[in-house]
């Protein structure tokens, strides 16, 4: 994990303990453990990875690999995602753009990251929108994420 | 800091006429998901979410054809345009076909609103020797975020995959 990077995700962590708006992860026992989490990060690199160098093979007139500004912004997202976070989709498109998305069906909370490297996202759950467009990686909401993710389950 | 949509000149297409985006398969990978059409998600038989793009929809354009400029011909011939590039490349038989059409009402891309204003516009951009070629646009109006929320109307819009003789269907 990039240490510099995500020491705001800890720091967070810590001062939302007590809180009752958004989810403490240490009192949630359906976390995976930090080896399970630090093997389920890597399995999403591995699959960002992999995806990457398929659109590499296939590239044509139709199919364009993420710049290589995406490609480190997309790790660097995967290894802040907090240990509730990690059940994703990831996918990408004709023309390069990656996207996570994270629940079901029409219920989603959907992250683009563009040839900039630059985030954007949007979600809607309990009458609240959110979202924003083009932000670096450790400006990005992960908290918000986490309650998106831990009420939904 | 990516540009904003890029505003374009052409004229709109009538509300009242459908348009049909055209999806292909092949017997060697063409897109990332083997053994399905490209674009197209197997479960639910939509466009995948991941394939209404910013770049398409705010500078490149998302390709469509107007139906009633357009025919079940043109659309076999365009997918052995692209089986022959594909052919050459790989130095094997692609065997692109057209596995499949998307069909929406502009009426229905227009009733998606963004504020009280349409977030898709569908222009008509006729090319050399593709007169019914036309695109959809996000409103200049619309960032990045607003596309992913909008996005998943356009997909419900566009509805399932549809056999390719519906393009010469009896509603045209």
């Amino acid at each position: 994990m990039d240490q510099h990077a995500c020491m705001f995700i800890d720091g967070w962590m810590e001062a939302d303990e007590d809180s009752e708006q958004w989810p403490n992860p240490k009192a949630n026992s359906n976390l995976p453990k930090p080896r399970e989490a630090y093997s389920k990060r890597a399995t999403l690199v591995a699959e960002l990875r992999s995806l990457i160098s398929r659109s590499l093979a296939l590239s044509d007139a139709y199919i364009r690999p993420p710049t290589d500004n995406a490609q480190t912004s997309a790790k660097s997202f995967i290894n802040c995602l907090p240990d509730g976070c990690l059940s994703v989709r990831i996918a990408l498109s004709l023309n390069g753009e990656i996207n996570f998305f994270f629940g079901q069906g029409d219920d989603l909370f959907q992250i683009l990251i563009d040839h900039s490297g630059l985030l954007s996202y949007h979600a809607i759950w309990s009458a609240e929108e959110l979202g924003d467009s083009d932000i670096p990686f450790d400006q990005f909401p992960y908290f918000k994420l986490l309650s998106f993710v831990d009420r939904n389950k | 800091m990516s540009a904003a949509p890029i505003s374009i000149t052409a004229p709109l297409v009538d509300e009242r006429e459908d348009v049909c985006r055209l999806c292909f398969s092949a017997d060697v990978p063409i897109s990332r998901h083997d053994n399905h059409p490209n674009q197209i998600d197997p479960l639910t038989g939509r466009i995948r979410l991941e394939e209404i793009s910013w770049e398409d929809l705010s500078s490149k354009g998302f390709s469509l054809q107007r139906r009633h400029l357009y025919s079940l011909e043109k659309a076999i011939r365009e997918a052995e345009r692209r089986d022959n590039a594909k052919s050459e490349k790989l130095s094997v038989n692609a065997g692109y076909k057209l596995a499949g059409v998307l069909i929406v009402r502009v009426a229905r891309i227009n009733e998606i609103l963004h504020e009280g204003v349409k977030a898709f516009s569908v222009y008509a951009t006729p090319q050399p020797g593709d007169p019914g070629h036309a695109e959809i646009r996000v409103g200049a109006h619309c960032r990045k975020h607003d596309l992913l929320k909008f996005r998943i109307a356009l997909q419900t819009a566009l509805g399932s995959m549809r056999e390719p003789d519906c393009i010469d269907g009896a509603t045209k």
